[in-house]
């Protein structure tokens, strides 16, 4: 009898767990954005989950010592993690988060992020024309991200080993001379990659089926020459400084990182074409510390700061107004005023059709077997 | 007890190079803390102690360690009150569902810290809950339960219970026997359970990913993150050897406090 | 408090409820509930854009398992246990030396030494243990320079790292101490007598080792091979600092909580995980490793 009674007990409380227990806050109603008084004292901390090198010492203290906002910057290797870190336990553990294309439009959809009001963003009219109210961070006339830093995929590569620089992305590939020595990201959005570069895929985001067959099969045949897939960009970094590996698809913050540990690396935009991603902070709904948040937005989009970005990163800021502070020869470097090369590359987005994101998510898992 | 010189020799080197086996990576990390520069590389350009500097005056890890300290230190006695009253039972009751809490009860610890982390973190999730120090103590307690109960329990047997009979018999009240005839005889049980729960707690991952928030950084996901800063990493080595330097006397005054007794600390039941 | 102690005293009920509920408690709502939503978990779906968990009771995710993707995650699953069969085994031969010359063939005050030797690594971080076997590995490391050195490699090889025999290689270094103490603590139980007994009668090394010392040495085996199976399966440090780009199941339960959330598929591989360790785990209590001492 006592059994009986504890099944009934435990399937009722199944039934009433699988009922009841929380879910997210799904007020998508977009009131209007209300910012706190930015001019007003920060709450003395600020909680970030940001692409590695977007809170670096060299210029976050300066941020801390002037807003009294203490400083707590979480890294994300990918879009993925930085996305779940946001939303996991309640929504509230991150003010700001530093969303690339691919991530944006997730945070949006499914409510976790906070309409900005532009006028409490300082820095917003100067922000280049493009990035102002770009799809991937602002809907029906809302906007939920400043955009902040951009960059494409560069191919890096090692000059005291490879003496002529490669031209094309096939350097990667099966065939290659540097076979067992390749480096690339492990991420699932890379499929782009080979969508656009070798299936002439212009909207490498929006594969059909069979186009992710045959690219998931390329990327198969690549398995083998690759040396190690990189998660993080230490791993990147690590790799190519053990001699591990001598090529690899990067980010331009690797080139620096590794120029400045004496490595003699250069860089290049190969023929193929390029993907890249254009970061957004965008704040939390249940965000703890506005004020600080919108602080550091704007202390972040400032010409001084993102110069000083710019130096750690490699990154193409999104202020034009920065041109003045870096001069001419770097602004060019950067591209900043380029809206030629900003459209050449193709920015990380969500798929959602033909393919959608979970599916590429699944041939990735293949891929790497 | 010895066999012949052979056997002696035989086991004694292949033993000497299991220890050695055990040990290489220690000492690997141990050099590389004084490594000049941070690729690592055989052999490496020069020695310095620079990295020790940069963590006397880095705040990051002494927070993050100071925070796996407090960690542990609540997930400790709060098994200790759990596992103790548990031992008790087992001891002194017979009662229906015993084999099966045994088992729950050890579960924890024998399934992979994934499976503990996960479920935890789906439950918070359910919840709602913020993710937070809370959340990781309510983590590293569940799993460090078995190991004050194991130990106290075993002892428990082997105590009789003349002492605590002869203790009433005399006239002392409950809570009297139990602090002065009781509790001495197991208190070498709880410091034995006490330690193991605090190491395991202290250098804990796998359970804490899941559970820690955004301030909930302790030492081994610094770790974790410090392993995502090139620039960092022959900083990590030193964190690592400054925590071997402080749990060595730890060890030491484990190993005193236990002699005498079998040992055979992870009862793997 | 008198009054109290009393009570106590007259109803065993209660001070067993009060010794017992705590405990039973914390563990129904902290784990076994937790379990229980675990598997809920993985009967459920997302949003694939949003990754929303959305509560649709469906079977899709064991589908995909069992027979999603031509079978990768089934190749995944056979991978991670072929991987900690072999680990165990390792451990198994380095534990019965190791363990055998500190339970008999070392002079027995040396015993507590040998013990906290094996135990000292366990207290040094995993991370930075499991770090440095990147280190070894490595094309610069000391592994390669070593054999190139020796003149065996013409040059450094890749073959050691960022490959399943790297992480077989730091997971047996990693969990060894798990195993060379309940199989050490086994073989010291052993009586002499019965050894000296199987001299007398002319038995050989090989022959008493597999009728005496084995037998008598299994439930540490077992006790043993459960935590480092159970470890093994479970971990997703090792394969993403040392190893290539194959998966274990530990890696892709961590990547689909931790990094690409997909709740409900990551919980039906947990779930798997559970059900396989539970299994070894009922099939184990029958060789008397898993009664309490």
């Amino acid at each position: 009898m006592n059994r009986i009674l504890a099944a009934i007990g435990l399937g009722w409380a199944v039934l009433a767990l699988a009922a009841c227990g929380s879910s997210d806050d799904k007020d998508t109603t977009t009131s209007g954005a209300k910012a706190p008084d930015v001019n007003a004292k920060g709450e003395g901390k600020l909680n970030m989950v940001m692409w590695e090198g977007y809170a670096d010492p060299s210029y976050v203290k300066q941020f801390e010592k002037e807003t009294g906002c203490q400083v707590n910057a979480v890294p994300a290797g990918s879009s993925d993690e930085m996305y779940t870190k946001f939303r996991a336990g309640g929504g509230g553990q991150y003010d700001l988060a530093s969303f690339s294309g691919d991530a944006s439009l997730r945070a949006i959809r499914s409510g976790a992020v906070a309409p900005l009001d532009t006028s409490k963003l300082t820095n917003f009219k100067n922000v280049a024309p493009q990035l102002q109210s770009p799809s991937f961070n602002t809907q029906d006339g809302q906007h939920y991200g400043l955009s902040f830093v951009w960059g494409a995929h560069v191919l890096i590569y090692d000059k005291d080993k490879i003496k002529t620089p490669p031209d094309s992305w096939s350097v990667l590939y099966k065939g290659s001379p540097y076979e067992g020595k390749i480096t690339v990201p492990d991420n699932p959005i890379q499929i782009a990659d080979p969508a656009l570069q070798f299936y002439g895929q212009q909207d490498p985001y929006a594969i059909s089926q069979d186009t992710l067959d045959q690219v998931t099969a390329k990327l198969k045949e690549q398995r083998p020459v690759v040396r190690k897939y990189w998660v993080l960009a230490s791993d990147f970094e690590q790799l190519f400084k053990s001699g591990d590996a001598v090529v690899g698809a990067g980010w331009p913050l690797m080139t620096n990182d590794l120029r400045k540990a004496g490595m003699n690396v250069g860089e290049v935009l190969p023929k193929e074409g390029v993907t890249g991603w254009s970061d957004s902070w965008m704040l939390s709904k249940n965000a703890k510390h506005p004020i600080c948040a919108y602080k550091y937005m704007n202390y972040m989009t400032s010409p001084e700061t993102q110069a000083k970005v710019a130096d750690v990163t490699g990154y193409s800021p999104a202020n034009t107004k920065t041109c003045a502070v870096v001069g001419a020869q770097r602004c060019k470097d950067l591209h900043i005023t380029d809206t030629k090369y900003y459209d050449s590359i193709k920015y990380w987005q969500t798929p959602v059709k033909p393919t959608n994101y979970q599916q590429w998510t699944d041939a990735w898992a293949t891929v790497k077997g | 007890m010895s066999g012949s010189r052979a056997e002696r020799w035989i086991f004694g080197v292949t033993s000497a190079l299991i220890y050695a086996f055990l040990y290489l990576p220690l000492a690997i990390i141990v050099l590389y803390a004084f490594n000049e520069s941070t690729v690592n590389s055989w052999p490496f350009p020069g020695f310095s102690t620079r990295w020790f500097d940069r963590l006397l005056n880095d705040p990051s890890p002494r927070d993050a360690a100071w925070l796996s300290v407090q960690i542990a230190l609540f997930s400790t006695i709060f098994a200790l009150v759990l596992g103790t009253g548990l031992a008790f039972a087992f001891a002194r009751f017979r009662f229906r569902g015993r084999e099966a809490l045994n088992f729950a009860v050890t579960l924890p610890i024998i399934l992979p810290g994934v499976i503990t982390g996960v479920a935890l973190a789906s439950f918070f999730l359910f919840t709602g809950t913020d993710l937070s120090i809370r959340t990781v103590i309510v983590g590293h307690t569940t799993f460090c339960i078995v190991l004050v109960f194991n130990n106290v329990l075993a002892r428990l047997r082997r105590v009789a219970r003349s002492q605590e009979e002869a203790s009433q018999d005399l006239g002392a009240a409950g809570w009297q026997t139990f602090l002065f005839v009781t509790f001495p005889s197991i208190r070498r049980a709880l410091v034995a359970g006490a330690l193991l729960a605090f190491a395991l707690s202290f250098d804990e991952i796998a359970v804490t990913f899941f559970l820690a928030g955004s301030d909930t950084t302790t030492l081994p996901l610094w770790v974790l993150g410090a392993l995502r800063r090139t620039r960092d990493l022959p900083e990590v080595n030193a964190v690592a050897t400054v925590i071997l330097a402080i749990s060595l006397p730890m060890i030491a005054a484990a190993a005193y406090l236990m002699r005498g007794e079998e040992p055979g600390i992870a009862r793997a039941e | 408090m008198k009054r109290f102690s009393r009570f106590l005293y007259a109803h065993p009920g209660g001070r067993l409820g009060l010794l017992l509920g705590p405990a039973a408690l914390w563990l129904l709502v902290f784990y076994l509930i937790a379990l229980l939503l675990l598997l809920l978990t993985s009967l459920w779906q997302q949003d694939v854009f949003t990754s929303e968990l959305v509560r649709n009771w469906t079977l899709d995710n064991y589908d995909k398992i069992f027979s999603g993707q031509d079978g990768l995650w089934l190749r995944i699953y056979g991978r991670t246990l072929l991987l900690a069969a072999i680990v165990t085994v390792i451990d198994i031969a380095l534990a019965f030396p190791l363990g055998w010359f500190m339970a008999r063939v070392a002079p027995p005050r040396w015993r507590t030494l040998l013990f906290l030797a094996v135990v000292v690594p366990l207290w040094s971080s995993i991370l930075v243990r499991i770090f440095a076997w990147r280190t070894i590995l490595g094309s610069s490391g000391l592994l390669n320079e070593f054999l190139v050195d020796l003149g065996v490699l013409g040059g450094p090889s890749s073959a050691f790292l960022y490959n399943e025999t790297a992480i077989v290689l730091t997971w047996a270094y990693v969990w060894l101490p798990f195993m060379v103490l309940p199989v050490f603590t086994a073989l010291e139980k052993i009586p002499d007598s019965l050894l000296e007994a199987s001299r007398d009668l002319g038995a050989g090394a090989w022959p008493t080792f597999r009728s005496i010392v084995f037998p008598l040495a299994l439930p540490g085996v077992v006790a043993g091979s459960i935590f480092v199976f159970s470890l093994t399966m479970g971990d997703f440090v090792a394969p993403q600092l040392v190893g290539g780009g194959s998966q274990v199941l530990g890696g892709a339960i961590k990547d689909r909580f931790g990094v690409a959330a997909d709740y409900p598929f990551g919980a039906a591989l947990a779930t798997l995980t559970l059900a396989t360790l539970m299994g070894f785990l009922f099939v184990s209590r029958r060789s008397g490793a898993m009664e309490n001492a």
